[in-house]
């Protein structure tokens, strides 16, 4: 009775300490997200495009954003102005089913446990889309470390992945500069309406 | 008559003088050509040095120092792997040079790869556009204002910026 105390302690104190292992493994990767996994479908794709702005590119963006007068970069300035990565990815496919869940599920897969949370989810079978966005907590819960979005539809694959501090309402004004599709995602929070690219 | 002799030769001069740093700084640019002259088995097209030249009045503003060279009826046969290519250029340009946007479309047989330095006040861009026909190489310096397009849509400037840049609509 007493060894099989100790073993279920025992296999209490490995699990526990592989899920503190495992957070600990998602919050040491850091909101960059590796996304190499993805390449072996460039043979498949129609299309593919990478977009690969760093730290040092966006600092050079700020100087011409903040040289224009215009509104919206005005806007867009606010959130890219701590920002030290933006990444796209993005494959376009001519016939579904080029791609599988667990292509997917390799990106997703960093987003689970840590500090990441999924903020916006829509699915919808009939259009055979997925899209999501999750946040990468800060410590303290105060701001945002990075976000991600997963955009899977039948016939194209994208993903982005901004590091930096930026909230979910910043995105809108990002959406279709820098390489960051354009998403509904305010119709998406309310009336639970997909993605738009 | 001293005067029309010493034309030449102040020519000459400035020749020299621009040439060293000029070639060094194209540095890149000068191996991805040779590159791909030696995978096409063939040269650039004549004349892009007066070419280029001729591009610095015509081209937009914030761009300057444009360089541009072009293979045309290239066998695509011959064109490098995509994975391949995108390590052969990344071997080139170096760390100095951060890649920004890659698009490979298999549907118009098009590869682009587009590199870029960041200096205090420019920013110089090497754009690569391979197709089944041509393929074309163009090396610019990029003022804040000129980055603005390549920002707003970097695939859809790099699409088209070889092109558009370099030699006007080719299509």
């Amino acid at each position: 009775m007493r060894l099989q105390l100790r073993d279920t302690i025992r296999a209490l104190g490995c699990g526990v300490m592989l899920a503190l292992g495992a957070a600990a493994l998602a919050e040491a990767q850091g909101p960059k997200l590796d996304l190499g996994n993805l390449a072996k479908l460039a043979d498949k794709a129609d299309e593919v495009v990478d977009v690969m702005l760093d730290g040092q590119t966006l600092k050079f963006a700020e100087k011409f954003m903040e040289e224009d007068k215009d509104e919206d970069d005005a806007e867009a300035l606010k959130f890219i102005r701590n920002l030290t990565g933006i990444y796209v990815k993005s494959f376009e496919f001519d016939k579904p089913d080029q791609y599988s869940d667990a292509d997917v599920e390799a990106i997703r897969s960093q987003l689970h446990g840590g500090a990441w949370s999924r903020m916006v989810g829509y699915e919808s079978k009939r259009e055979h889309e997925k899209d999501e966005v999750w946040v990468m907590a800060g410590p303290n819960g105060k701001s945002n470390l990075g976000l991600a979005i997963i955009s899977a539809e039948a016939k194209e694959l994208t993903v982005v992945n901004i590091v930096g501090p930026i909230d979910v309402n910043d995105l809108p004004a990002l959406e279709g500069r820098m390489g960051v599709p354009h998403l509904d995602l305010r119709q998406n929070e309310h009336g639970g309406s997909h993605a738009d690219h | 008559m001293r005067i029309t002799k010493l034309v030449p030769v102040t020519c000459t001069v400035v020749a020299i003088l621009t040439a060293g740093p000029v070639r060094a700084a194209d540095r890149e640019f000068h191996e991805i050509v040779n590159r791909l002259a030696a995978t096409y088995h063939k040269k650039p097209m004549p004349f892009m040095g007066f070419v280029s030249f001729v591009a610095r009045f015509a081209q937009p503003q914030g761009v300057s120092a444009m360089k541009l060279a072009v293979f045309d009826d290239i066998d695509p046969s011959l064109s490098p792997d995509e994975n391949e290519f995108d390590a052969l250029m990344q071997g080139i340009v170096g760390s100095g040079f951060q890649p920004f946007v890659r698009v490979h479309s298999h549907r118009e047989h098009e590869q682009t790869y587009v590199y870029l330095h960041n200096v205090k006040e420019s920013s110089e861009m090497l754009v690569v556009t391979i197709d089944s026909s041509d393929a074309v190489v163009v090396k610019m310096r990029l003022k804040p204002e000129a980055m603005k397009d390549w920002m707003d849509d970097p695939v859809g400037e790099s699409k088209h910026s070889a092109c558009n840049r370099g030699l006007g609509n080719r299509d």
